[in-house]
């Protein structure tokens, strides 16, 4: 029987691992396989050692004259008694707090109010479900629960903790805050209790409102301190 | 001087082909139209494109326990193509006998399967609600560029197989 191939030597006469040729379409596939795969591991390694270290304390940037924020308070910590060092509620029961914004004297956002807590773990995003099933677009800004708040030169913003009750509610903290002084994200205050102080700790975290809302979204649901 | 360039050919085939193997086939941007925000908010991994390889996405399927579909897709887009180009490289080294050009032209008219199950699936994310969308990338064209580059191949072989006879 004539070889078919005439130039080219039967493999089984000349070299009996010729046939290992053949192999060279599969490791040429398995090599560049092998390659991506080394790839994406370092990527996701590279990934991971950025995540573990985490942000610089020297990124905290405070907040910039002519820009808009939104501002909220995302912890309320109560002292077990108010001010008058008297239970909260009349039943010694928690307070039932909630918070006011105001800019320039004037009230500009008010809080759902929470039940029975010490320690009040506010969420910043709140939906019309009623509005949403209607069919009207559910926006960023239409889910916020915060105070947009353009920073002026020298601009405060009060705020106001209350424990809601029905007859009058009772103070818990009236604080003002110089915009300048704070910083993108949480801004821990803490306090002594004294005349009109029934809060020890407060949390206002600022996110900015230019940001792209990928980036506001981020920052909202980020729980660090 | 044929033999040279089937060798070329079938070489650049496989190239091709490895690469859109592992390279990235299609990119996919959920998008849950005017809820994206909330969903955003809930779970904002949800709305974050994704981009898959044709074999990363036989691997997700494995994952998924669709072990099947996966073992199906993975023949007839991994195996079968390799094996017809790994055919066709034996005959231009030597290295198997003639008859076996039949096998590669079997294989090869499983050629463009793979392309439809990577067209189908494009369509059937391109018809999902909420204005989800699916980007083909330069895997899919080098995948595509492979099975088409491939189609002559078969022709070539036999006037190649002829040409020593």
């Amino acid at each position: 029987m004539s070889d078919p191939f005439p130039e080219t030597p039967s493999p089984t006469r000349k070299n009996p691992l010729r046939w290992l040729g053949l192999l060279l379409p599969i490791l040429l596939v398995a090599g560049v396989g092998a390659g991506f795969w080394w790839m994406s591991d370092k990527t996701k390694k590279e990934q991971a050692a950025a995540l573990a270290i985490g942000e610089p304390a020297d990124e905290v940037e405070k907040l910039k004259v002519g820009r808009d924020y939104h501002v909220f308070v995302r912890v309320i910590e109560f002292f077990p008694t108010n001010w008058k060092d008297k239970a909260w509620d009349g039943r010694k029961d928690a307070p039932d707090p909630f918070y006011r914004l105001y800019s320039e004297g004037t009230q500009i956002f008010e809080s759902e109010r929470m039940d029975d807590t010490f320690l009040a773990v506010m969420s910043p995003l709140g939906v019309d479900l009623l509005d949403a099933i209607k069919g009207n677009r559910v926006t960023l800004s239409s889910v916020l629960q915060a105070a947009p708040l353009h920073c002026r030169a020298g601009a405060e913003f009060e705020l106001e903790i209350l424990d809601n009750d029905p007859v009058s509610s009772d103070l818990g903290l009236r604080k003002s805050y110089v915009m300048e002084a704070l910083h993108l994200g949480d801004n821990v205050y803490e306090y002594e209790k004294s005349e009109d102080v029934g809060v020890q700790r407060v949390v206002i975290r600022v996110i900015d409102a230019d940001a792209p809302v990928a980036e506001q979204i981020k920052l909202l649901g980020e729980t660090r301190q | 001087m044929l033999r040279i360039w089937l060798g070329l050919w079938v070489a650049v085939c496989l190239v091709l082909f490895a690469l859109g193997l592992f390279g990235p086939a299609m990119k996919i941007i959920p998008s849950m139209g005017k809820y994206s925000v909330l969903v955003k908010i809930i779970d904002p991994t949800m709305t974050e494109p994704t981009t898959f390889s044709i074999m990363s996405g036989i691997m997700k399927l494995a994952q998924g326990g669709d072990w099947f579909l996966a073992a199906l897709v993975f023949l007839f887009t991994a195996v079968m193509p390799v094996a017809k180009l790994t055919v066709y490289w034996g005959l231009v080294m030597g290295l198997v006998h003639r008859g076996a050009l039949w096998i590669a032209s079997a294989l090869g008219k499983f050629s463009m399967v793979d392309v439809l199950v990577i067209a189908f699936l494009v369509v059937v994310i391109k018809g999902m609600p909420g204005d989800t969308t699916v980007h083909l990338r330069w895997g899919f064209w080098c995948f595509c560029a492979s099975v088409i580059l491939s189609l002559p191949m078969s022709f070539l072989a036999k006037q190649l197989v002829a040409e020593n006879a």
